[in-house]
């Protein structure tokens, strides 16, 4: 099974690497170099700094994320009193594009990572708030009660029942929150900075280097992709149960 | 064992459920309980076990008032965790005492052997029959050593032979292990053979319409009795009448 998944998934690499190297035939002017010319204008040196810079800003927005949005779904789940205060807030806040606050938070926050990593965490918090929120609210009652009956506390309801059942959901969203911080990432590297893939392809861009703008768009998928294969990998180890 | 004493009971909204139920159950004994649909047979469960709050009357097991967490039930449905392997949902009662993991092991691998889970230890509940997931349920209260079980309607999803299989088995465990059960069930077949109490529901609200004695209860050869027969259809009788009676 597992076989078979990397088989097709390198399947899949070598058709897109075939269909990169027709574009690049085909579209003239050299914006679609092809993938020799970027693998020469691939430098590690210059590479690693700002690849290490971009995954530190999206693995500690997604942390805050986390954090902050997975503790407060689990209880407004289960506590619909403090949920019926919430839910309005979030269901009126939810629709607005956060990223129109970019300017406010550099003025708040500075134009620093602070800034960065908050506006991204605070877009994926939503993402991740409502799902988790919905997967508390969803757990049947009985599976409290059984633990109730065995002897089991507040806590231990969380930690044996609440947790492990919207386990699967959270990781879904986190998997939907990777793709969202990738995006948001490069838009907020595209602002005052000297550092990020998103600084990398801009700068490139202006310098008409489209070898070099595609080694930062490959590296911003590889990225993604990487974050995104951990969560599945924690999905496989963490939630068996849902996967039979 | 333990002493019900005029239980009444209304779910907030005013759906009145008990009117002074009282029964008294003594040790190692067994006790069915059986009544229409929807009368209020999990909620008198509930009640015993103190997932829901008293209202009027009084519960008493061994002389003293009951404590929520004590008194381990098999739930009528969604009992078993479905993230917990068969081993983790048998050990769940002993975990949430926090008994080191040798000791657990020590008190629940002669469980698991008797009753033929030893090999599914590493399974999940969606692996498992349902028969097979019922003893895993059976389990996982046997593990905690209890002295008085409650039951809502263990078997009711499970094929006839299965059923009868585990009706068995559940009545050797009885025996064996000198439990106190309170079962409810549908099934007047399951009630004759494993209560020897057998109290009779009647409809929403709920009071006591008969106690029936059945001493022969949990007895292999009284289920090809005619004594079986009698008492099987006394409470047919019995529960026919109370689904005649107009609604009060
Ligand atoms: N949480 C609740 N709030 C309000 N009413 C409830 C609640 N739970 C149950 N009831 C009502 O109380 C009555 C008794 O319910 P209960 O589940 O105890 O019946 P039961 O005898 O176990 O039924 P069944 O045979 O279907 O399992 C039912 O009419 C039900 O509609
Ligand atoms: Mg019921």
């Amino acid at each position: 099974m597992r076989r078979q998944r990397y088989l097709t998934g390198l399947l899949a690499a070598f058709i897109l690497l075939g269909i990169w190297i027709l574009l690049s035939r085909w579209i003239s002017g050299g914006i679609i170099p092809s993938p020799l010319q970027v693998a020469r204008s691939f430098d590690l040196k210059a590479f690693t700094p700002n690849f290490i810079v971009s995954l530190g800003r999206v693995v500690i927005s997604l942390a805050v994320a986390i954090l902050a949005a997975v503790p407060m779904g689990l209880f407004l789940g289960q506590n619909p009193a403090w949920d019926k205060w919430i839910a309005p807030m979030i269901f009126l806040t939810y629709p607005i594009p956060k990223i129109v606050f970019l300017p406010i938070f550099f003025i708040l926050l500075g134009i620093g990572n602070v800034s960065k990593v908050a506006l991204i965490a605070l877009i994926v918090f939503y993402q991740i708030l409502v799902t988790t929120r919905d997967g508390s609210r969803s757990v049947k009652k009985p599976f409290i009660d059984a633990l109730v009956t065995l002897g089991g506390g507040p806590l231990d309801i969380y930690r044996h029942v609440i947790v492990p059942a919207c386990l699967p959901a959270i990781l879904t969203s986190l998997r939907i929150s990777i793709g969202t911080s990738v995006a948001i990432l490069f838009f907020v590297e595209s602002f005052a900075t000297r550092s990020g893939l998103g600084n990398l392809i801009l700068d490139a861009w202006g310098m008409a280097d489209y070898p070099m703008m595609f080694v930062g768009i490959i590296g911003m998928s590889v990225l993604g992709i990487s974050l995104y294969e951990i969560v599945e990998i924690l999905e496989r180890k963490l939630c068996k149960w849902a996967q039979l | 064992m333990i002493q019900v004493k005029h239980l009444r009971f209304a779910y907030p909204g005013g759906v009145e459920v008990l009117i002074d139920v009282s029964f008294g159950v003594g040790k190692g004994e067994s006790c069915a309980v059986i009544g229409p649909s929807g009368c209020g047979k999990t909620t008198l469960l509930y009640l015993i076990a103190g997932l829901l709050p008293l209202q009027e009357g009084n519960i008493r097991v061994n002389g003293a008032a009951i404590t929520r967490g004590n008194i381990p039930m098999i739930l009528q449905d969604y009992g078993l965790f479905p993230w917990k392997t068969v081993w983790e949902n048998v050990a769940m009662g002993l975990i949430l005492k926090h008994i080191p993991r040798r000791e657990i092991e020590e008190r629940i691998t002669p469980i698991l052997d008797e009753l033929g889970l030893a090999p599914f230890v590493a399974f999940y509940p969606s692996q498992l029959s349902g028969g097979q997931r019922q003893r895993v349920a059976i389990a996982r209260v046997l593990a905690m050593n209890p002295s008085l079980i409650l039951m809502d309607e263990p078997f009711s999803s499970l094929d006839a032979m299965t059923r009868e299989h585990l009706q068995r088995l559940l009545a050797q465990i009885w025996i064996r292990h000198q439990i106190t059960f309170i079962i409810v069930t549908h099934s007047i077949e399951e009630a004759t053979f494993l209560g020897k109490k057998i109290i009779v529901l009647s409809r929403r609200p709920a009071r006591i319409q008969a106690i029936v004695d059945n001493p022969r209860a949990g007895d292999p050869a009284y289920r090809s009795s005619n004594a079986f027969f009698e008492t099987s259809s006394r409470l047919r009788d019995t529960l026919f009448s109370i689904s005649q009676d107009p609604t009060p």
